[in-house]
Order: C-alpha cells, then sequence, then structure tokens
C-alpha cells in the first residue's frame, strides 16, 4: 500500500508537524474498557507549548498560549525559554498591535491623499494633519 | 493516581489484517515492541506499558519530553502500520486493561470499527499549508524609499496613494486566494477540513485531506500548479504527507459503556 509518489517529495516533517496531526486526533475509544491513566487533552495543549521554538509553533499556528495571561506575563521578563519571543513580548500581540497601528495610520494617509491639500505646500507631515483635524 | 508495578495495554491503531509486520518499530516509552492482538479479521496493534511510564508530569512536558516521545513513537508505529493496511489510528494514550479488554472492544465494536476502516480505506491524508512571504514588504520599502528621497508632500501622498491601494489589493487578493485553494484541492479529495490556524496572520490556509490514493497524483498536480501560480505573489505553499487518515478518525467508538462483558 506504500504509495511512492513521484516527483519531488514533500518537506520531512518536524516534530511539530506530528504533534499537530497526533495531538487531540484519532480514534477515541469510549466506555469501560479504556483506561483513564492521564489528562492526556491538557498535557498535550501544554506541550504545544514547548514545541521546538516559540517561532516553529507560531508558525504552525499554534501560538494561542501568546494571548493566555499566565504565559505571556512570564515573558515579558525575556525570559530563556521563550528565547526566541522578541523583546520578550507575545508575537501576536505586537503582530496584532502593529496590525492595528499600521491600519490607523493607512486610514489617516488615505483622508489626507484623498483631499490633496496641494497649497499647503511641503511643511511636516504633522502640521498637516494638525491642520486637518482643525478643519473637522 | 495508577499504583507503581501496574501495567496496561497501549493501543496504537485497529486494523482489519492479522497480517501486519511489526518487527523493529518502537514500544511506547521504551517497552517492547508492539505486537497484534487479534480477534476475527479485526486486529489491535498493541505494547505492553507500565502505568507509571504514562503518568506524565506538568515539568515533563517539553519538546523533548516523555510526552513528545511518546507521541513520536505513537506515530512511528501507526505509519509503519498504515503503510502496509488501512488503519484507524486511535487516541494518543489509548491504554487498556489486558489482552481480553483488547478483545472484547474488537468484537462488541466490530461493526462501527469496520465501517470506519472501509471509509478510510485507500487514502491517504496530505495537509496543505499557504504562507505569506515576508508579509507585505512592499509597503514599507516603499515608505523607507520615500522617506530616503525627500519627496514633496504631494509626490509622498500621491505614492502612498498608490501603495495603499496595491496593498490593500494584494491583501484582499491573498484572503481569497486561501479559501479558493481550499476549495479547488476539496474537489480533488474524498473530504477536507481545516485545521486550526491560530492567531498566525501569515497563514492563509492550514488544511488537511483524505486523498484517494488513486487520485495522489492529480491532487498533488493541483497542489503544484497553486505553488506555481501563488509564488509570484509571494505565498508559499507547503505540502505534508502522506499521514494515516488522522485527521479523518475523530471519531468516538462506543458510545455507550461497553461494560456489559
Amino acid at each position: 500500500m506504500t504509495q511512492s509518489v513521484s516527483g519531488r517529495n514533500p518537506r520531512p516533517d518536524t516534530l511539530a508537524d506530528v504533534l499537530e496531526r497526533v495531538l487531540d486526533k484519532g480514534v477515541v475509544i469510549a466506555g469501560d474498557i479504556v483506561v483513564n491513566i492521564l489528562d492526556i487533552e491538557l498535557l498535550s495543549l501544554k506541550l504545544r507549548l514547548f514545541v521546538a521554538s516559540a517561532q516553529t509553533a507560531q508558525e504552525m499556528g499554534m501560538d494561542w498560549w501568546t494571548r493566555d495571561e499566565f504565559f505571556t506575563s512570564q515573558g515579558s521578563g525575556g525570559s530563556k525559554k521563550n528565547g526566541e519571543v522578541e523583546g520578550g513580548r507575545a508575537p501576536a500581540e505586537l503582530e496584532a498591535e502593529n496590525n492595528q497601528l499600521r491600519e490607523r495610520i493607512e486610514r489617516l494617509e488615505q483622508a489626507i491623499s484623498d483631499r490633496e491639500l496641494p497649497e499647503r505646500s511641503e511643511g511636516s507631515n504633522r502640521s498637516g494633519k494638525a491642520q486637518q483635524e482643525e478643519e473637522r | 493516581m495508577t499504583a507503581g508495578d501496574a501495567r496496561g495495554l497501549y493501543l496504537f491503531a485497529i486494523v482489519g489484517s492479522t497480517a501486519v509486520d511489526l518487527s523493529g518499530l518502537p514500544g511506547i516509552a521504551g517497552g517492547d515492541s508492539p505486537r497484534l492482538v487479534g480477534s476475527g479479521d479485526l486486529a489491535a496493534v498493541v505494547t505492553d506499558v507500565p502505568l507509571s511510564a504514562l503518568d506524565v508530569r506538568e515539568e515533563e512536558v517539553t519538546e523533548d519530553g516523555r510526552l513528545a516521545r511518546m507521541a513520536m513513537d505513537h506515530d512511528t508505529v501507526i505509519r509503519a502500520v498504515f503503510e502496509q493496511t488501512p488503519a484507524l489510528p486511535l487516541r494518543l494514550a489509548t491504554v487498556v486493561g489486558d489482552e481480553d479488554a483488547a478483545r472484547r472492544l474488537l468484537e462488541e465494536r466490530s461493526a462501527e470499527i469496520r465501517d470506519l476502516l472501509a471509509r478510510l480505506a485507500g487514502h491517504q491524508e496530505w495537509g496543505v499549508r499557504l504562507r505569506r512571504e515576508g508579509a507585505a514588504p512592499d509597503a514599507n520599502t516603499e515608505r523607507e524609499r520615500d522617506r530616503a528621497a525627500r519627496p514633496s508632500g504631494r509626490d509622498y501622498l500621491q505614492a502612498r496613494r498608490e501603495a495603499l491601494r496595491a496593498s490593500q489589493e494584494q491583501r484582499h487578493a491573498v484572503r481569497q486566494a486561501g479559501d479558493e485553494v481550499y476549495r479547488a484541492l476539496a474537489e480533488h479529495a474524498t473530504d477536507a477540513t481545516r485545521l486550526s490556524g491560530g492567531g498566525a496572520a501569515d497563514l492563509l490556509l492550514n488544511a488537511t485531506y483524505l486523498v484517494p490514493i488513486a487520485a495522489t497524483q492529480e491532487f498533488r498536480d493541483v497542489v503544484e500548479k497553486y505553488a506555481t501560480d501563488l509564488a509570484a505573489g509571494g505565498v508559499q505553499v507547503e505540502l505534508t504527507g502522506p499521514w494515516p487518515p488522522y485527521s479523518f478518525a475523530q471519531v468516538t467508538i462506543g458510545s455507550q459503556a461497553a461494560a456489559d462483558g
């Protein structure tokens, strides 16, 4: 049944790839037959936290914890464990903030450029914006 | 929790064949190689495990810790089995008391098991991710260049407006590309599902497909086509697989307690 597919092989599976497939998936057997040993769901969630670097995990979209206060509060000190989290702040948080700011700037710039403001030559961008505020 | 020396039977997968070569495969937690426990034409791929080995403590939950190794061993065995015969992957850390319990499971749930095996037979799972490379670098470089050249305010605004429109169009197109690719590939698959994208801003699509083995080449050709088409727009297509049908075996067997044995 092994199907060798011609052409290039897909990239080799990483630990993160495997975990994405294995954790919380597969047939569950209900009933008394199964021995309940550990809260695998909970542990597997926690494992995601440690999977490879925060970078890899983020690539996998497994970055839910970056929005979790419990984890992010530890990160603010720039702890060794999360060494790859830039600046110690949750990347997703920064990303979201960046996006918000970027969109705000874009909206502002759009508003300004729509009005053209040709005669108000040069000056600094600051004053342009300020004057526009006054006009409202 | 569990007594120190108590042992159980770890279940990797259920197969519809009693002829599966398991030699050389890892057990769980460094235990014995897996073996088959059969009942009729169904069999469970199992290994003995001390229950204490599965008693993972929180501080052991690390990248190379016990749980991670268990996940890798689990996958290694299931993959090897799956390459030989259709297999139902069981949830990580599924343990029954002993061989009798395993046989009882196979007998009592044989109808459900057969149905599932039949549905998944002749299929493999393939994962497809679409990732945007270096999100919107154009707008930024543009901004830098503008700043360096110190253009007039008017030129600046004009350039910015164009860049804005371009980046908006690009963002829109890119979002649509994810949906389009998902649907287009689904047409070449028996089943499809989207995996969690989490909050990753550059991940446009994280999907997985149940593909008939006979249609593998066709599926991969379509993936290849999109990879080529989207590369120009800075979107990278990643393909993983073939996988055992983990994502399409998310089923609970025996919803009412099977305790009447």
